[in-house]
């Protein structure tokens, strides 16, 4: 009789653990760009946080669209999206603490997939592997202190799906969408 | 073979020189190369600098997913998983712990399935629906930003080599045209001035 509660508590756990999951944080592709400490009150132009039951509904909801897109959405488990003009933080500050957010993805098992590192601008997209996806991108833009972009995506991204939509990166115009967001 | 011989032959040479460097020339026309460089030096330099700028280009950073992903994606071909777990629950309900154990998994997924699915349609309204895909979309903006920007900073880089060397190659070209010209002057039989 006592194995059977046992079982039960370890099956109990595991629940409250997937309800975790649910929320996205526990994802082993989320990444908390909100922790790096660049933004203060106010500095924030984008603030977007999309966890994975909007996510599917969004998808639910774009059924007249490209299905490449529909099928993207409809696996992700979380969206983070912040873009702003850092004041709380000095210049200099932002690269180093950007070099530092790069170290803890490299020392996760993150890969990076592309860098710019130009004077006054450096880019960096970095991908997360899991079994034959990719569990996780994150960007990390900093355009010489004057505007900074953190995006991290969670979930089960198939990489020909993401290959297929950024091959039409021109369809995602940022002006675009964030004029139709501002509405 | 002539000095104009020789010239033409340098021409050619400097001209087939990408397409010899991708392996599309001919053999013939191949090996007429080869046998010209064995002798000319210019055009050697020529080749070996094309040769150093492909390799260049080719060890330029390539952004595009891990190879090692893009191979693994096709290839599903698991049982599905209801019928994976189908057999877990077979063989297991011989023991009426495990047999207990599956019955609360089964119900726990059962209530997590339908805390899930159920108040996530109710939950939103369609504009804050339309506003979240129009936010995924954002997202994924951003990694298509930076893809460009990748792109936008390799060609960048190409063209400033490309123009760089493409700059210093005219330059001792002309200088050896001008060089071998006056060279097989000097080797002409000297012509008396028209009275």
């Amino acid at each position: 009789m006592r194995k059977i509660w046992v079982l039960i508590c370890v099956v109990l756990l595991a629940g409250a653990q997937s309800v975790a999951a649910q929320s996205g944080n526990a994802h082993p592709g989320y990444f908390p760009i909100e922790e790096l400490g660049i933004f203060g009150e106010g500095d924030l132009e984008v603030n977007v946080d999309l966890s994975g039951a909007m996510l599917q509904v969004a998808a639910g909801a774009m059924e007249n669209r490209d299905e490449n897109l529909v099928d993207l959405f409809s696996k992700l488990e979380r969206v983070r999206v912040l873009v702003g003009s850092p004041k709380k933080v000095e210049t200099a500050s932002v690269g180093s603490i950007i070099s530092d957010a790069r170290m803890r993805l490299e020392n996760s098992g993150w890969d990076k997939i592309l860098t710019v590192e130009e004077e006054d601008e450096q880019v960096y997209l970095y991908s997360l592997e899991q079994g034959e996806a990719i569990a996780g991108l994150t960007v990390l833009v900093n355009d010489g202190g004057d505007e900074v972009v953190l995006v991290n995506i969670a979930g089960s991204i198939d990489p020909r799906t993401l290959g297929r939509l950024l091959s039409n990166v021109g369809d995602f115009e940022l002006d675009e969408l964030m004029a139709a967001i501002d509405q | 073979m002539s000095p104009r011989a020789d010239l033409e032959m340098c021409s050619d040479v400097l001209e087939g020189l990408e397409a010899w460097i991708d392996g599309e020339l001919g053999a013939e026309e191949a090996a007429r190369f080869e046998a010209h460089i064995a002798q000319c030096a210019s055009c050697r330099t020529e080749k070996s600098e094309a040769e150093d700028l492909v390799m260049g280009l080719r060890s330029l950073p390539e952004f595009d997913v891990p190879t090692r992903v893009l191979h693994s994606v096709p290839g599903f071909a698991r049982p599905p998983m209801w019928a994976r777990f189908g057999a877990t629950t077979t063989t297991s309900m011989r023991r009426p712990a495990a047999a207990a154990a599956a019955i609360a998994v089964a119900m726990l997924a059962i209530v997590l399935v339908s805390q899930w699915r159920g108040p996530s349609t109710p939950k939103y309204s369609d504009q804050e629906i339309e506003r979240a895909a129009l936010e995924a979309q954002l997202a994924l903006a951003y990694v298509g930003d930076a893809v460009q920007r990748a792109e936008l900073s390799v060609k960048e880089k190409i063209l400033e080599d490309g123009t760089v060397i493409r700059t210093v190659r005219g330059f001792s070209r002309s200088m050896r045209i001008i060089g071998e010209a006056a060279s097989a002057a000097a080797e002409l039989p000297a012509t008396p001035l028209p009275q």
